[in-house]
């Protein structure tokens, strides 16, 4: 009765559909786990920059 | 045959470092303001799928067996196509889950040890249930006893609070949506 016997009690999950017959089984190590990047937490906003001074450059130098 | 040979003699195994992406629908939970939200089993009382932490699969006969295991239902369900997923009870979200570590391929999906959503959507389950995946965006999530959500388009919910399927509280499925794919950082599933 290949693929027919009745689950344990208890044991059923998922999404309760069937799935049909296993076929075969596949170990997958990735290379990566397919999780998302932890996300970073957002910055506070800091002061406002500060715009420079602009230097006041005499028209004439002194003593000219 | 005798029926307690395992069937894991008569299967192939075979190594990926390839991650398997296959369909899968969940039960929803969250307060009654749509804040920690959770995907839920929608069959039996497994655990829940945790944001950015990876489903692991497990058995209640634990200690005769890891799960999955080849001779019993247990694993973190997923399968080929979306429209077998119809007959799903009760989905309320929709998605793509990646699986990997111990998978058992079946003739219409696989049982995995780990896995985590890929993509995720709201879907009315009466719409999906009807027409299948297209055409099942809801307009509003229901809140209902024991923090469950479920989603509706508006003629859905109309049909079941005509049943007695009466929500304590609506909230937009927009938002909820939303809410959802940033709770588990993924993206929407488009169709």
């Amino acid at each position: 009765m290949r693929g027919e016997r009745p689950s344990p009690d208890g044991c059923k999950g998922g999404l309760a559909v069937n799935i049909g017959r296993p076929k075969r089984i596949i170990e997958i190590e990735p290379a990566t786990i397919p999780l998302p990047e932890p996300q970073m937490p957002m910055p506070e906003p800091g002061p406002a920059p500060v715009e420079p001074m602009p230097l006041e450059i005499p028209a004439e130098p002194p003593g000219s | 045959m005798s029926a307690n040979v395992s069937l894991a003699r008569e299967l192939t195994v075979g190594a990926t470092t390839e991650p398997i992406v296959a369909w899968r629908a969940w039960a929803l939970t969250g307060h009654r303001d749509g804040t920690e939200l959770l995907l839920r089993p929608v069959a039996g009382r497994s655990r829940p799928w945790r944001p950015m932490e990876p489903a692991e699969a497990a058995c209640k006969h634990a200690r005769l067996h890891g799960a999955p295991n080849v001779d019993c239902s247990c694993g973190l369900h997923g399968t080929h196509d979306v429209e077998i997923l119809r007959r799903t009870r009760c989905p309320a979200v929709l998605g793509r889950v990646a699986f990997w570590g111990r998978v058992i391929e079946h003739e219409l999906g696989y049982r995995a040890q780990f896995g985590y959503p890929q993509r995720l959507t709201l879907v009315c389950q009466f719409c999906f249930w009807l027409w299948g995946p297209h055409g099942t965006r809801p307009a509003v999530v229901g809140w209902f006893q024991r923090d469950e959500l479920i989603p509706f388009c508006w003629p859905h919910l109309e049909q079941a609070q005509r049943y007695g399927m009466e929500p304590r509280r609506l909230l937009p499925a927009d938002e909820v949506d939303l809410r959802l794919r940033e709770t588990y950082a993924v993206d929407l599933l488009a169709f």
